[in-house]
């Protein structure tokens, strides 16, 4: 594909994106709260497609197609057990909610370091969030520089797409915090999921006639793709260590996490939650079809990631759309990163500097706080220019990395003996834990990262927690306001 | 009563979550078609979402 028609797509894309973030953030002030959550005022259709699309990077259409098309059908399992987890946000989405409103919270750490009474843990929650944070991503700018070099083979250098994805990544979060961020983010949603439809669409009809050929053609010719483990890849154990952090997800990821503060009432949460599983539904089974689509065109390939830039040269793909597709994937990819970068940087303000100045004023914070925005962006990008293969081991052990938080979340809400000792504890053993064994490729008992992170970190905080001193007066009146306020709204 | 209903929905979602691990393994592992693993995962979640809507139906603003 001509660079030049790139450059011009991906132009129009960017000035779309810009007019929509000059339109949200019309009337911001220069608030932390109101620039890191937009002052928790969003409605439920923008929060149910500002979640998804921070949720859905260009790992949907590229690594899960890439995942289908190397092991089958447990791909689609392990995403929908991802999906699945969104339970926890009909139990923790009201408390978030509730709580982050009556003290205020910006970020989950401040809960945290609240709810336990310890700067210490807030702090070091925030900085656990930044080592496994950005280099994720940075996987996702080089993704972008990689599918644009691809595409136009060779035209658009890798450096090329990597400046271009690190420019838009900071330009609208910089501009207008998470009111900018919130509405890009469902243009972008939008963007993708109506793309990745029609694409798939065009896959299915014209290369197979409809669903039902394309299944046959699998049944025939590729049926272990079909069922677990089918050709391997998706055993048992890998399975049950790439699906148990993914399930907890909406709590260990603070991106995500956050955004359970943004909804302006416990409607609007609800149809953020409901809109959200309907979209990632949708989105992903357009991307395992997708990877189906590539095994039963062209089985030869050496290596899944090749999957998504090898099925867009192919003829049954118009031009047009595959030009459509490249920008769904960035869009995907950059309403991931801003998001991710908006909220390292609230940590930044709220967690590390209002934690080691207390009496900071608040036009400092929100001065600091927009700063780290392309800091942090820059962090990534370079990270992404050196290749290195440690980003990749971050970035993947990121999923087991930030799982060692949740059991400090889950005993926010539900154990009042649980302690900051515990916490920390657990948070730092098991992120150690997590890095170590990903990147050492230890293995016990044959389970990987995803499964002994979450263990470690849950016994240590259990155990430590029962030989320090808990929090007593802050725990009862946190957990009754949270509890009474529950019964209030008829929440569960 | 809402400490009844946490425990009976907790439960609910832990033997559906579990048996997205254990049916498609054991119980489908050698069915080479749309109805198998992908018709089971398909339903699955299906389910789950349709739980939480009705889990969230009831909250007051």
């Amino acid at each position: 594909m001509k660079a030049s028609y790139i450059y011009i797509a991906v132009t129009l894309y960017f000035i779309l994106g810009t007019v929509v973030a000059v339109y949200a953030k019309r009337g911001m002030t220069h608030g932390v709260a109101d620039f890191f959550i937009a002052n928790r005022t969003i409605g439920g259709f923008v929060a149910a497609l500002t979640y998804s699309a921070t949720t859905y990077s260009a790992f949907m259409m590229v690594g899960l197609a890439g995942l289908t098309y190397v092991g089958g059908v447990g791909a689609w399992g392990f995403e929908l057990i991802y999906l699945s987890g969104l339970v926890l946000v009909a139990f923790f989405g009201p408390r978030f909610w509730l709580a982050g409103k009556k003290y205020g919270y910006i970020t989950p750490c401040e809960l945290l370091g609240d709810r336990y009474q310890s700067k210490a843990l807030q702090a070091v929650t925030a900085v656990a969030s930044i080592i496994f944070l950005i280099p994720y991503s940075a996987v996702q700018l080089m993704g972008i520089g990689t599918l644009m070099e691809g595409m136009s083979k060779g035209a658009i250098p890798f450096m090329a797409g990597l400046v271009i994805a690190t420019f838009v990544t900071i330009i609208w979060a910089y501009m207008g915090g998470m009111r900018a961020v919130a509405w890009t983010d469902s243009l972008q949603a939008l963007l993708m999921i109506i793309v990745a439809t029609i694409s798939v669409l065009c896959v299915v009809y014209g290369a197979f006639g409809g669903f039902g050929g394309l299944f046959d053609v699998l049944a025939a010719k590729h049926p272990k793709w079909l069922a677990v483990p089918g050709p391997g890849y998706f055993n048992m154990k890998a399975f049950v260590a790439l699906a148990l952090p993914w399930f907890f997800f909406c709590l260990s990821n603070p991106q995500v996490s956050q955004r359970l503060f943004i909804p302006k009432s416990l409607g609007a949460m609800r149809t953020m939650l409901v809109g959200f599983l309907v979209f990632g539904f949708i989105y992903t089974f357009i991307s395992i079809i997708w990877g189906f689509s590539a095994r039963a065109l062209i089985p030869g390939l050496k290596s899944g990631d090749l999957a998504t830039p090898s099925l867009l040269t192919l003829d049954v793909i118009p031009a047009v759309i595959a030009l459509l597709v490249m920008v769904g994937i960035t869009a995907a990819a950059v309403s991931t990163t801003n998001s991710i970068i908006l909220t390292l940087s609230s940590m930044v303000a709220q967690d590390i500097l209002k934690v080691s100045n207390p009496n900071i004023e608040e036009s400092k914070l929100y001065a600091v706080g927009r700063v780290f925005v392309p800091l942090f962006a820059i962090a990534a990008f370079l990270f992404a220019t050196l290749r290195l293969g440690l980003i990749a081991v971050l970035s993947v052990a990121s999923s087991a990395g930030l799982l060692v938080i949740v059991p400090a979340i889950i005993g926010a809400f539900f154990w009042k003996r649980g302690t900051a000792a515990g916490a920390i504890t657990g948070i730092v053993v098991g992120g150690i834990a997590a890095f170590w064994f990903q990147f050492g490729g230890v293995r016990p008992l044959g389970w990987g990262p995803g499964v002994w992170s979450g263990i470690i970190s849950a016994s240590l905080f259990i155990i430590v927690s029962l030989l320090t001193a808990p929090p007593r007066e802050k725990a009862n009146e946190f957990m009754d306001y949270v509890n009474g306020a529950l019964k209030e709204k008829n929440a569960i | 009563m809402v400490q009844g209903q946490l425990i009976g929905w907790v439960i609910w979602f832990f033997i559906l979550v579990l048996s997205a691990y254990l049916v498609p393994y054991y119980l489908l592992s050698d069915i080479y078609k749309v109805y198998g693993a992908f018709l089971y995962w398909g339903l699955f979640a299906v389910t789950a979402i349709i739980s939480v809507v009705i889990i969230t139906k009831r909250w007051r603003d």
